[in-house]
């Protein structure tokens, strides 16, 4: 155990000076790993270090080996790319003007409107960032002309980019179900009604924030689409595209790695219907969103294979033992495990993005939990609205700095402080859900 | 002193020698994953027949877009970094910080890079090969061992322009992470 807490602490020091957090999972792991299997020979440090560097290396190579070439994490690619297609199509506008025409008329319509219209961009991208910065440049605009509050206008963009994550496709799912060898397609289905939840929760706070001070929302009208076949298209498309792959894998049509692929050829087919319509057809419009998601796929498995090697060499240390010497000595009940691990997640939020922290923790967490009987696709679920908390709350709040990336004259604080009634609606959200497992095992568990 | 009068910071890219065919493998492999995995659910429900080893070609496509992105992640600096604590670092500790990346990195590829060639050498030993279509998997092995050495090189450069106060102009897109 103190070894597994002195290759914490040189984890952290090494990452907060700046180097990349893959690379220092890699080098602190198999070090420590060869240290502690060097060190049963009771032998000074670099000589254990010595002692345990072939199997050190034999284990971080095959991981790597593995997870590289393994033909079923193919469903990350696949799903990062049909985001990018999406994120590049526009779908955007037709959404926000859906939810206008619904939420318009009611005080703070707008506001649930942008939510809403988060909640249809997240049914088919699987990431916070990319739904906050879209719905930035379609939503921003019309609360700004009915003299919105920056505070609850940007606020509700960043908070509900955040159902990005949370309604299936996920990025973040897929990542926790490879770390965990849990049923991606359960956890997709599991992420639905949490999902509806949080986007009713995140309305009821817009309306409760407009009862307490209604000079944040003048009323607005509903404004009328300016092209009505962009609306059908993009509202058909998203639910089409929606249906087929969650249909698809909650009746065992398919495998989430072919919804994916299904997905992505999708995604491309609206990108180049709006190419075409936008007569911006260009060779190079196709061929960038293959780069960036082969980019950002590169990004992440540095990081996965990191977590692995890392995890490895704590259970070697016998962390996973030690946690479960300390739960039994403090009596603590599964429950009571989950709410310590979400409280390290809320700290170590402070400190870390959201992709980091899962994957430094759930090899570990899944370790010990998973003995206990504890589900691991409701965990799952429990796990990414912490993660959605932390892309709303200083200081890291990515969502947060997106949004200001895109709106330049709002400033960082009132979008802070306008997250905050979305914070307290995500912890009622959670609150729930781990009071009551079945709203999000209900229907992964229909699946058989 | 007003910003728009400041001389615009010297910039350098990636040799087109090395962006052109690392962006050509990337895209490629993820496009080709994704026809394949498309046409594969059409074969295998119209025709009752799935793609004869589809997953195999899968299996080395994700190493090579996951292998062939490094580098270019590493010259755009896209890779995941804890970026709280940067502001802390300036002038001397600045230097000081950079150099510590830049040794921490290449070690950590130099690493990789010897894992890979190792794991080249084992899988070749073994004459490990896939079922279905018997292609060998030490020569992806020793791809991987090259593309992680190409981002050493890379790791090296970036630290050598940065020494000198020249930032990395982007290669291929600007990424919004699709991940967080």
């Amino acid at each position: 155990m103190d070894t597994t807490l002195v290759g914490f602490l040189v984890l952290f020091a090494i990452c907060f000076s700046g180097v990349p957090l893959g690379y220092t999972l890699i080098i602190v792991g198999t070090i420590g790993f060869a240290y502690v299997r060097g060190e049963a020979d009771d032998v000074g440090f670099f000589e254990a270090i010595a002692e345990g560097a072939e199997p050190a290396m034999t284990m971080a190579g095959q991981q790597i080996i593995d997870m590289g070439l393994n033909d079923g994490l193919a469903v990350l690619p696949l799903f990062v790319l049909m985001g990018v297609f999406i994120h590049r199509a526009g779908l955007s506008d037709g959404l926000y003007a859906a939810g206008n025409m619904v939420f318009g008329r009611a005080p703070g319509g707008l506001a649930m409107a942008t939510v809403g219209a988060c909640a249809g961009f997240a049914a088919v991208s699987g990431s916070s960032l990319a739904t906050a910065a879209t719905m930035a440049k379609v939503a921003m605009p019309s609360m700004k002309r009915y003299g919105y509050a920056d505070s609850l206008a940007a606020g509700s963009i960043a908070a509900g980019g955040t159902l990005g994550i949370l309604i299936p496709p996920s990025v973040p799912m897929v990542i926790y179900g490879i770390l965990t060898e849990s049923d991606i397609g359960k956890l997709f289905i599991a992420g639905v009604i949490p999902g509806v939840l949080l986007t009713v929760l995140y309305i009821v706070s817009i309306v409760a924030v407009i009862r307490v001070k209604p000079s944040l929302a003048p009323r607005s009208e509903v404004e009328r689409p300016d092209n009505v076949t962009e609306l059908f298209v993009s509202v058909g498309g998203v639910i089409v595209l929606f249906a087929i792959i969650l249909g698809g894998i909650y009746l065992g049509v398919f495998t989430p790695s072919e919804a994916a692929g299904i997905g992505a050829a999708a995604g491309l087919l609206f990108l180049l219907m709006a190419l075409y319509s936008r007569r911006e057809f260009s060779w190079r419009a196709i061929v960038e969103p293959l780069i960036e998601a082969g980019i950002t796929t590169s990004m992440i498995f540095v990081v996965a294979f990191g977590a692995l090697i890392f995890a490895n060499f704590t259970n070697l240390a016998g962390m996973v033992d030690g946690i479960v010497s300390a739960i039994e000595y403090f009596e603590l009940s599964p429950v009571g495990v989950v709410l310590a691990m979400c409280a390290i997640y809320l700290l170590l939020g402070c400190v870390f993005d959201s992709l980091a922290m899962l994957l430094l923790t759930i090899p570990i967490f899944v370790a010990v939990i998973e003995p206990m009987g504890v589900d691991l696709i409701w965990f799952g679920i429990v796990a990414i609205i912490i993660v959605e908390i932390g892309l709303i709350t200083p200081p890291i709040g990515m969502n947060v700095f997106v949004v200001k990336t895109v709106l330049t004259d709002v400033r960082i604080w009132a979008i802070f402080a306008g997250v905050w009634p979305f914070v307290v609606a995500s912890l009622i959200g959670l609150a729930l859900i781990i009071a009551v497992p079945e709203i999000a095992l209900m229907l992964p568990n229909l699946m058989g | 002193m007003n910003d728009d009068t400041a001389p615009p910071p010297k910039t350098v890219a990636l040799p087109k020698a090395l962006t052109i065919p690392l962006l050509t493998v990337v895209s490629l492999s993820v496009f080709t994953m994704m026809a394949l995995v498309f046409a594969n659910v059409f074969s295998r429900y119209l025709l009752n027949q799935p793609i004869a080893g589809a997953e195999e070609v899968i299996k080395f496509l994700m190493g090579l877009t996951i292998f062939g992105g490094l580098p270019i992640v590493t010259w755009n600096r896209n890779h995941i970094t804890v970026s709280l604590f940067e502001e802390f670092f300036r002038g001397r500790s600045k230097q000081i910080q950079v150099f510590f990346v830049t040794l921490c990195s290449v070690a950590a590829l130099a690493l990789i890079c010897y894992l890979m060639y190792q794991q080249g050498l084992l899988l070749a030993e073994a004459k490990q090969i896939t079922n279905y279509l018997g292609w060998p998997f030490a020569p992806i092995a020793y791809v991987m061992c090259g593309f992680a050495a190409a981002t050493l090189v890379i790791q090296l450069l970036l630290a050598a322009f940065l020494a000198r106060g020249i930032a990395a102009r982007p290669a291929g897109v600007s990424t919004m992470s699709q991940v967080d």
